[in-house]
């Protein structure tokens, strides 16, 4: 029954402009004039000490350059590929299993999934810092651990070939209680008649799971996986704390190299051609996955 | 729900077992260490545990680096910062919800695609405003550009939409204007959401580190992660025993408030993965 | 549910509350006539002592507070260019000498000509080599907290047992080669390496000398090209990298116990030589070998090639440009870069005076405290340098540090990696940035 003569409907654009103007406000200065901002100041050579230079599209022409030239910015490109398609694999098989684990209702569950969330909550300085001393050659407990049966464990941070796969493992050990959750809520999503009507056909374990859970799943796997590239695009923290991008530059990646362009080297116009590059690589990302899950997502149709 | 076996079971629970060890170990690590004797780090000397008690590494971190300011100024932030999102968003969120009013769905795409651009394009401007205006080294800088977020207003859009429409119309006709109908009607229907999305805003910001270290340079201004960040400037590779000691003081209140609001912190992670 | 929300409200109320009484800006604490700000990089211990200092000069002068802003050394530039961009900048300030010229070329620290001409500060009475570190451009900008030469410390007990003679003057390349391959052992038989001569360097200052040793320099006079691709450069560098990747001398970075360049394996006597300037003193002292023994050790020159170099380091303070505390600051500075303040730093074994005269008192030849040789320092004086710097010293020395690091860490070739730095740093100062 609609009502009819709502008294409200006359006043319903000032009360939006009255509930929306915060944050409105709040977007528009903090979120939308900067990004002109950005773009304008990647237009200059500025070190903020300094009066700002317009030099026009220089900057993108020398990230252009460095990139074709295989100078700094195509290695740490190269890394942040390397940690991102390192982490996202890894990340989501592991929380998977997890969560497939978590979801057979076993007495104590919730305990479990206290303490696979604790790194989520933890700041991840801290949990930096922590694994900093795990790693170490010499007397850290991973390499106590692994000494026992490998002879001359890897050096991990300190050597150039391990730095990464370092940071990698880290990553994923950090990450993996949330993704668990977030796949576990996606697996008590599925209506236990799929699994019923499957099981009447005499589907086994694994029929069950690549025919009626992987399918249903989809919409969720998509979205840890989205996620989970978007955020290996932006790493940043952990190499801050645990390498400071080096052995340079095979652990530094591209946040991390516009951190250090602007505000250690102090080149704000290059850093900010930089993060609209970046801009630009994620926007891709995202782009390509919409269309894509419009072709494998399946809703249970 | 599958056939479970004793054997099935067993495994399962010997895998999360396993799991859990992984998860729980550097923990423990970190404790361990934090309490040894800072020579105890060597492969000569050091056994699996410390040789005694050394309580002191705490006090020592704690008065090396200004961790009761960095305790202070996190819990101002990240409280402020949760206010004026909870605020903000679900104002916003209501209008987009339950009032009509044109161009309404252009203006939350709008919102929704400031989503879309990483925060390392929008930091540079961002820090040349706080020079510009002078609010390098002041909470102003860490709390005023958060108190809008487009991801909340989503959020708490998505549970508003769930309130049955039958509800409002009755308030209406009872003469509610729309300020009532928020106050005594949504907002405390959607208490879940909002703690839930109260609890994300508040862990996001606790643990937010690039902003800060990039506009906060006093030492007595600094949060937890930063202030953490910097006891490794001055311990680096020094004293393993204090750093493990900071890294536990920095992170004990997180980890106390997870366990108490565990329910929350899981629902509101639960809600960021909600498929539109 | 409900505990949460109330814990929640309570946190905002409180916070909110706190927020208005303090106000939302910074803190203030009580409130004297001056209050000056300080900024240093001083660690934990350094604070210490660096405040007992300034307690002393808050008793002369009650109506002064200082406030101490304490950054660590890897961000410490950064953080003062940001506060200077944001008008936040210190009154006075900690400089190592080398960030000289990029600070006064934009403006933003104090020229002292006139104020030292003016109080006669008496910079006569310093070492003379030490006065281009503090000048650019002709004037002074900088003053002394103290300095240091670079020398080398030994582990006297593992000279001894591998029967190595002590490092003395003019000892060369090749002695110091000689003594590192007799140094360097696996002591308990398992295969690894567990002592080593000496370590790799990890930044320009730690390379500088070795080239210039070798007859070479980083830069031309007028800083307008870099010199690391010449044959000297290049030689010097080769002859270190053979040390750790042919004769294995230097740890490897796996081997290493740290990541370089700290001083960690010497202090735990895994190591038997270091070479840095005067502060090690203060990390070295009751330096023990795991177990407890304490580490026999003592300072002799840096070896020689085709002559004798070492650098030179001076840890300066600077005054912000037009500062609204300037007299004050500058009354500071005076008293921190004199004869108290050096007193003070010599005894704690930080630095070297500037004042020569208290150089050659017992302040600083400390009869008591290890190294016994303090003498060491000061005859270095005469064959030392301070680095080749201008006001792009940040950005090429961090591109010459880099490249150190892929060569030490990753085996890159020495030749590749100088001509790369020669091309970058070219660029650089030819002013195209």
């Amino acid at each position: 029954m609609k009502p009819r003569g709502n008294p409200l409907i006359g006043h319903q654009a000032a009360a939006a402009a009255g509930f929306l103007a915060p944050s409105f406000v709040g977007l528009l200065v903090f979120a939308v004039a900067p990004i002109f901002g950005a773009l304008i100041v990647s237009l200059l050579d500025w070190d903020i000490l300094t009066p700002p230079e317009f030099v026009g599209l220089t900057n993108y022409l020398t990230l252009w350059q460095e990139l074709a030239k295989g100078e700094t910015l195509r290695q740490v490109l190269a890394n942040t590929i390397y940690f991102t398609a390192g982490t996202v694999p890894l990340a989501m098989a592991a929380s998977l299993a997890v969560a497939l684990l978590l979801n057979r209702k076993i007495w104590g569950v919730a305990a479990f999934r206290v303490i696979y969330f604790l790194p989520s909550v933890t700041s991840i300085v801290a949990l930096s810092i922590i694994w900093r001393l795990m790693y170490n050659p010499d007397f850290g407990i991973v390499n106590r651990v692994l000494g026992v049966v490998i002879a001359h464990p890897p050096g991990w941070l300190a050597d150039p070939h391990w730095s990464m796969p370092a940071i990698i493992i880290m990553s994923v050990w950090t990450g993996l209680g949330y993704n668990a959750i977030l796949y576990l809520a996606g697996l008590q999503g599925i209506s236990a008649s799929y699994y019923e009507a499957a099981k009447i056909d005499g589907a086994g374990p694994w029929m069950l799971f690549r025919h009626v859970t992987w399918p249903l799943l989809s919409p969720t796997t998509l979205f840890i996986f989205t996620m989970s590239v978007i955020g290996g695009f932006q790493v940043f923290t952990q190499i801050y704390m645990m390498t400071a991008g080096k052995p340079t530059p095979q652990t530094s990646v591209y946040v991390y190299h516009v951190y250090s362009q602007a505000f250690t080297s102090f080149r704000l116009g290059y850093a900010s051609a930089l993060a609209f590059v970046l801009f630009l690589i994620i926007l891709s990302v995202t782009l390509i996955q919409l269309s894509v899950t419009k072709r494998w997502t399946y809703y249970g149709n | 729900m599958k056939r479970r076996t004793l054997i099935g079971d067993i495994a399962v629970y010997i895998a999360l077992l396993a799991v859990g060890i992984t998860m729980l170990v550097p923990f423990g690590w970190m404790i361990v260490s934090s309490l040894r004797d800072k020579t105890e780090f060597f492969r000569q000397v050091g056994g699996l545990f410390p040789s005694g008690v050394h309580w002191s590494n705490y006090l020592q971190a704690w008065t090396t680096v200004p961790f009761a300011d960095f305790f202070t100024n996190s819990v101002l932030v990240a409280a402020c910062v949760t206010l004026g999102q909870l605020i903000t968003c679900s104002f916003a969120a209501y209008a987009f919800a339950r009032l009509k009013f044109r161009g309404r769905d252009a203006l939350f795409i709008a919102y929704l695609s400031t989503m879309m651009v990483p925060t390392q394009v929008t930091m540079i401007p961002l820090f040349i405003m706080m020079v510009k205006l002078r609010w390098i080294d002041s909470y102003t800088a860490l709390i005023v550009p958060f108190l809008a977020s487009a991801y909340g207003c989503f959020l708490l859009r998505q549970f508003f939409l769930t309130i049955p429409q039958e509800l409002e119309d009755a308030a209406t006709i009872d003469g509610c204007g729309h300020w009532s109908i928020y106050t005594r009607l949504i907002l405390p229907l959607s208490k879940p959401a909002l703690s839930a999305f109260g609890v994300i805003a508040f862990l996001g910001s606790w643990n937010s580190f690039i902003w800060p270290l990039i506009v906060i340079n006093r030492p007595s201004m600094k949060t937890i992660p930063i202030g953490l960040q910097s006891l490794q400037g001055f311990y680096g590779d020094g004293n393993w025993a204090v750093l493990m000691a900071g890294a536990v003081i920095a992170a004990l209140p997180m980890l106390v408030i997870f366990l108490i609001a565990q329910k929350q912190f899981i629902e509101g992670i639960t809600l960021t993965g909600l498929k539109e | 549910m409900t505990t949460t929300r109330k814990l929640a409200s309570a946190i905002a109320v409180a916070a909110l509350a706190a927020c208005l009484v303090c106000g939302c800006g910074t803190r203030h604490s009580a409130r004297p006539q001056v209050t000056l700000t300080l900024a240093c990089w001083e660690g934990p211990e350094g604070l210490v002592s660096l405040t007992k200092l300034l307690d002393r000069y808050k008793k002369q002068h009650p109506n002064v507070a200082i406030e101490i802003q304490q950054v660590p050394g890897s961000q410490y530039y950064q953080r003062l260019k940001i506060q200077f961009a944001a008008g936040v900048a210190p009154d006075i300030m900690q400089l190592a000498y080398d960030q000289l010229p990029t600070f006064a070329e934009r403006n933003t620290i104090e020229p002292l000509d006139r104020l030292i001409d003016r109080d006669r500060f008496p910079v006569d009475r310093m070492f003379p080599e030490l006065m281009p570190a503090l000048k650019y451009k002709d004037s002074f900008y900088g003053l002394p907290r103290g300095w240091t030469t670079f020398v080398l410390y030994y582990n006297k007990d593992m000279f001894r047992k591998a029967g190595v003679p002590f490092p003395r003057e003019g000892w060369t390349w090749d002695d110091f080669l000689a003594a590192c391959k007799k140094l360097t052992k696996d002591i308990d038989g398992d295969g690894r390496i567990d002592q080593f001569g000496c370590d790799a360097p990890t930044q320009v200052d730690g390379i500088a000398y070795w080239i210039w040793q070798n007859g070479g320099r980083v830069f031309t006079p007028d800083m307008k090209h870099c010199l690391l691709d010449r044959p000297e450069a290049i030689g010097a560098v080769q002859f270190l990298a053979g040390c750790q990747y042919k004769y294995h001398v230097f740890p490897a970075p796996e081997q290493a116990q740290d990541l370089g360049g700290g001083g960690e394996m010497f202090r735990n006597g895994r190591q038997a030589m270091f070479i840095q300037g005067r502060w090690a003193c203060l990390t070295f002292r009751g330096a023990t070998y795991p177990g407890g023994r304490p580490i026999d050790w003592d300072v002799g020159p840096v070896p020689m090639n085709k002559q004798k170099a070492t650098v030179l380091f001076a840890n300066c303070y600077v005054l912000r440009k037009n500062g609204p505390n300037l007299e004050e600051a500058w009354k500071l500075m005076q008293w921190l870069t004199g004869v108290e303040g050096q007193k003070h730093q010599a005894r704690t074994g930080r630095d070297m005076p500037s004042f020569v005269r208290i150089a050659n008192s017992p302040d600083f030849l400390d009869p008591v405290n290890p190294p016994e040789h303090d003498r060491v320092y000061l005859d270095a004086a005469r064959y030392a340098r301070p680095l080749e710097v201008d006001s792009n010293t940040g950005a090429t020395a961090e591109i010459i540090t880099n490249e150190i690091t892929l060569i030490f860490a990753t085996h890159k070739d020495v030749r590749k990696s100088m001509r790369s730095i020669v091309t970058q740093i070219d660029k650089i100062q030819e002013g195209e940035r």
